[in-house]
């Protein structure tokens, strides 16, 4: 059944792949993400082919096939899964799909209503509402994703190391963890803003050093249930280094709740993305962002409402993706539920 | 309690050190002369020599942090956009902030813990699937957002509440119109996440063998529910609460923004763009302080209702 919905995706990219193949030089970087995220939906039909042709042959259901039962029955987790997927096809052939330039002002049409020229509509500089927010969703999705993937890192790197070695190391870094978390985020990006200025490269620094703390303290509490287990005893007794010991033997025993935590996060980190725009501190115009979008659009609440439930209806919906998402990962990878 | 209250008082003491020097590290980032900066375009040769020796700049980084911290504790770092100094600027802001923060956080305890209790002893039922989906909307929507539809809801269209900006003390009538849709919107968030926690705590507690004791005792169901269930569940709440204030934070600069709050936090963003350094420096270790000060004050109350954390 999966096996079949990810061959079809497949053939969907690839048709989208030869339908803007002669304008491919519009955005080489994308369509270059695009082919590669067709070709990895290829290899996951593979490879849920085989776990089938495996799973058909009689041999015992693996762990991930197990959580992936459980997270294809939860609606909610698989409603947040296909907007999420959706989203990223949007955000991917943004350049490709959308009918005007983000940037391109009309001045015969300034904050208009929905029509057949401008589908949602247009901004107070006649901008069309509906490219700025496809170009918006790939901002927002891109740096967001980066953003996690970093603090996903650093965070299970620290909380492995204060986890494995413990003893002085461990308060070491659980102490100076504790004092960063002490600052709440919004004022320590205040204050990085502040001294070093705005900028993309910046937004996503800020972001990646935002949610440490909860990341190393739950990667450092099942290091730790994990550390006395007799088999890292017998590994350390045959003489494997402490690093090795930490990749191949302590990190696949918590991938779980990296997992969990960093699709958790994943929301929140769009959401945080979207209010420093919105205050003016994260994405400058006039590069298209979901929070600008927003704050513009309060300033002509009384012209035109599209211009702020767009953006605003978008994040929701991103947003609240996620969460189902994570949510269902949770529940679908929580070991007590194990069956 | 008593013991325990000082100890936790004395822990303070490093945190609130260590968040100056992580502030005061951060402001050092800023690339160009520091005294050009405090100064502003006021700057002439004699304020610049004068500044320079003022906070130490020419000496190590310790020095000039123990200096920036004289000044500024003895009221002589001065914000250049305001010309005063930056304890008497952020301090005639806090009102409003404060006034914003507890009202946000009065009408999510006094709407989220019913709303929780009901849905988790009416579990499945109509209310519980309402309040579950709210909730999850809740925390999925930008306070920005929530803001800009309750203005264009209830001051463009109905005119029932003003769009914006501050009333008053919150005592007067017009105070509390002002402050009641910013309150709302502020509160949304930690509304929706506690209304979770407290169902979930509830349910789990449900389940426990000494409330089946105490209803096979014949004990009334609402004295069940609210006094032998509640208080155990309310330990979970009160950690969610104190893990929220941080969002409380994020979210109160934004709602300040949206309806022109005269706060500290849009106070501090501003400063951000009038390249005021030293009171972005005062707003952000001021507002530090207070969010140490109520997490303390979390981390009290949790003792109270739980022994086990005054022994440890």
């Amino acid at each position: 059944m999966l096996r079949v919905k990810t061959f079809y995706l497949f053939i969907f990219s690839l048709a989208l792949l030869a339908a803007f193949a002669p304008r491919a030089g519009l955005d080489l970087i994308s369509y270059g993400l695009f082919c590669l995220l067709t070709a990895s939906t290829l290899v996951l039909a593979l490879a849920i082919r085989r776990s089938n042709q495996r799973l058909a042959a009689g041999r015992v259901k693996s762990s991930g096939q197990l959580m992936w039962n459980r997270l294809a029955r939860n609606k909610n987790a698989m409603f947040g899964m296909v907007v999420l997927i959706i989203f990223m096809y949007a955000a991917l052939l943004a350049p490709f799909i959308s009918p005007h330039d983000p940037l391109e002002t009309d001045w015969g049409a300034l904050s208009q209503g929905m029509s057949s020229a401008h589908w949602l509509g247009t901004d107070d500089l006649g901008r069309d509402i509906f490219s700025r927010t496809l170009f918006g969703i790939r901002v927002a999705l891109g740096i967001g994703v980066t953003a996690v993937v970093l603090n996903t890192l650093i965070g299970t790197v620290l909380g492995l190391i204060a986890g494995y070695y413990g003893g002085r190391t461990d308060s070491l870094i659980m102490r100076a963890l504790e004092i960063w978390n002490s600052i709440p985020f919004i004022l320590l990006a205040i204050a990085i803003m502040a001294a070093l200025g705005t900028g993309v490269g910046k937004l996503i620094l800020i972001v990646s050093l935002s949610n440490l703390m909860a990341f190393a303290r739950i990667i450092r509490g099942s290091v730790l249930s994990v550390k006395e287990a007799d088999y890292i005893a017998a590994a350390r007794v045959i003489g494997i280094s402490n690093p090795t010991i930490i990749v191949r033997h302590i990190v696949p025993n918590c991938i779980s709740p990296i997992l969990v935590m960093a699709s958790l996060s994943i929301g929140e980190t769009i959401l945080v993305i979207a209010g420093l725009s919105f205050l003016g501190l994260g994405i400058q115009p006039p590069m298209p962002s979901l929070g600008g979008m927003l704050a513009n659009g309060q300033q002509f609440l009384h012209e035109s409402l599209l211009m702020s439930v767009v953006p605003g209806v978008t994040i929701l919906l991103i947003v609240l993706s996620c969460n189902l998402f994570g949510d269902g990962m949770r529940d679908a990878l929580d070991s007590r539920l194990n069956d | 309690m008593l013991n325990y209250t000082i100890r936790r008082l004395m822990m303070l003491i490093p945190i609130l050190f260590a968040i100056s020097v992580i502030i005061f590290a951060i402001l050092k980032l800023t690339p160009g002369d520091p005294a050009m900066i405090l100064l502003g375009d006021r700057a002439t040769e004699e304020l610049l020599r004068l500044t320079r020796e003022k906070y130490a700049l020419d000496q190590p980084f310790i020095v000039q942090y123990l200096k920036m911290m004289q000044n500024f504790l003895s009221g002589e770092l001065n914000s250049i956009y305001y010309r005063d100094n930056v304890i008497t600027v952020v301090m005639s802001r806090m009102v409003p902030t404060l006034e914003l923060g507890f009202s946000a956080l009065l009408l999510a305890v006094v709407i989220s813990i019913p709303a929780g209790i009901i849905s988790a002893v009416k579990r499945n039922s109509f209310f519980d699937y309402a309040s579950m989906t709210t909730a999850l909307f809740g925390i999925s929507i930008p306070v920005f957002f929530t803001g800009i539809l309750f203005i264009y809801l209830f001051a463009v269209k109905l005119q029932w509440l003003p769009a914006s900006g501050y009333g008053g003390p919150i005592y007067t009538v017009d105070g509390l119109k002002h402050v009641l849709l910013p309150a709302l919107v502020l509160s949304f968030t930690l509304m929706a996440s506690t209304t979770r926690i407290t169902r979930s705590a509830m349910l789990d507690v449900i389940r426990e063998d000494y409330i089946r004791t105490a209803r096979a005792k014949g004990v009334k169901e609402s004295s069940v529910i609210l006094v032998h269930a509640f208080r155990n569940a309310l330990m979970p709440i009160t950690t969610n609460v104190g893990n929220q204030v941080a969002r409380l934070f994020a979210g109160a600069v934004l709602t300040e923004t949206v309806f022109a709050w005269p706060g500290v936090g849009r106070l501090a963003v501003n400063a951000i763009f009038r390249r005021d350094e030293a009171l972005v420096f005062g707003a952000v270790l001021i507002l530090s302080v207070i969010y140490v000060l109520v997490n303390l004050l979390v981390d009290l109350f949790y003792g109270v209702i739980n022994p086990q954390v005054r022994y440890e």
